[in-house]
């Protein structure tokens, strides 16, 4: 049971650093959740799914991010965002849940196409000072995120990163 | 791949800003021209940005979506002795701001900068990426 004592708070600290939670007592009230009621129970999701999963959903939220910098000087363009945690929670469980992005069909005779491509819910942040201009970027606070966001992507990689090597020292026999 | 897209969404956040720069360039440097090509005075010209979003990505980019001439008045100078003045002594000269010109030009070169940090950042975590496992 030693094994996976150690494999369940490993995950917990994974997920803890991959959504950036930083109140314990947020923790506590997800842990139930994340791990399930018995917390004997194996962690329900499988280390590299999860490092995987978080970082496809890191470097989506960093293109978003970098697109609300680069529009920061532009007229009417609102900032955008992801809830990171309940997409992240929503991929994992497997839903999409989401709008997918589709081919235009201009003729009633086109064939729909089922897209492969499913992009979160996209929410828009509340402006702190909107300018006059209908902008609501305010480049500080989409910097910190970006920062964070950037942050976290590193985290994601160093866990993952480790996740592969010791899989691979197991597959080995030898200490990588 | 998101991170190459952010490098798309970077690269047309550096062409719209320094097309801006350049406008500001010019603008500061006919900020005294009495007299531009077509025989006016110069007017102060503007860039309008306008996102620009790309089929099946998420993030978006900007464009210059047109050149706008600023609609202010033009300044008027008393220089009776001047061979462009009209009757009443009176010269037209370029309607540029100059301390609006300042401003804009500290804007855009902020972007500027944020741009290429953005793009500096990606880089690396697309080399931590290549690095993954090792």
């Amino acid at each position: 049971m030693g094994y996976l004592y150690h494999l369940k708070h490993l995950t917990l600290v994974f997920f803890v650093v991959l959504t950036g939670w930083h109140a314990a007592c947020e923790v506590s009230v997800k842990f139930d959740s994340f791990i399930g009621p018995n917390v004997n129970t194996v962690p329900q999701f499988d280390p590299l799914a999860f490092g995987e999963t978080a970082l496809k959903l890191r470097s989506l939220r960093h293109e978003l991010l970098s697109s609300n910098l680069v529009n920061a000087d532009t007229p009417n363009y609102k900032a955008r965002d992801i809830d990171f945690q309940a997409v992240l929670m929503q991929r994992l469980s497997g839903q999409t849940g989401t709008a997918a992005v589709s081919l235009e069909r201009t003729h009633p005779g086109h064939i729909p196409l089922a897209s492969s491509m499913q992009s979160p819910q996209q929410k828009f942040r509340v402006g702190v000072q909107p300018s006059l201009d209908g902008n609501t970027v305010d480049p500080d606070i989409e910097r910190g995120h970006f920062v964070k966001n950037a942050f976290f992507t590193e985290a994601a990689l160093s866990f993952l990163g480790s996740t592969l090597r010791t899989r691979l020292s197991a597959i080995t026999g030898q200490p990588s | 791949m998101s991170l190459l897209g952010t490098f798309d969404v970077g690269t047309t956040g550096l062409v719209a800003q320094s097309l801006r720069l350049n406008l500001i360039a010019s603008n500061v440097a006919n900020a005294e021209t009495a007299v531009s090509s077509d025989g006016q005075a110069y007017r102060a010209r503007h860039v309008v940005f306008q996102s620009e979003a790309r089929a099946g990505r998420i993030g978006q980019g900007v464009k210059v979506a047109r050149i706008v001439e600023s609609t202010a008045e033009p300044r008027m100078e008393y220089r009776p002795g001047h061979p462009l003045a009209n009757p009443q002594g009176y010269i037209t000269m370029p309607n540029v701001n100059p301390a609006e010109q300042m401003v804009d030009m500290v804007s855009a070169s902020r972007a500027y900068q944020f741009n290429v940090e953005m793009m500096n950042t990606t880089k690396q975590l697309m080399l931590k990426t290549l690095d993954l496992g090792k």
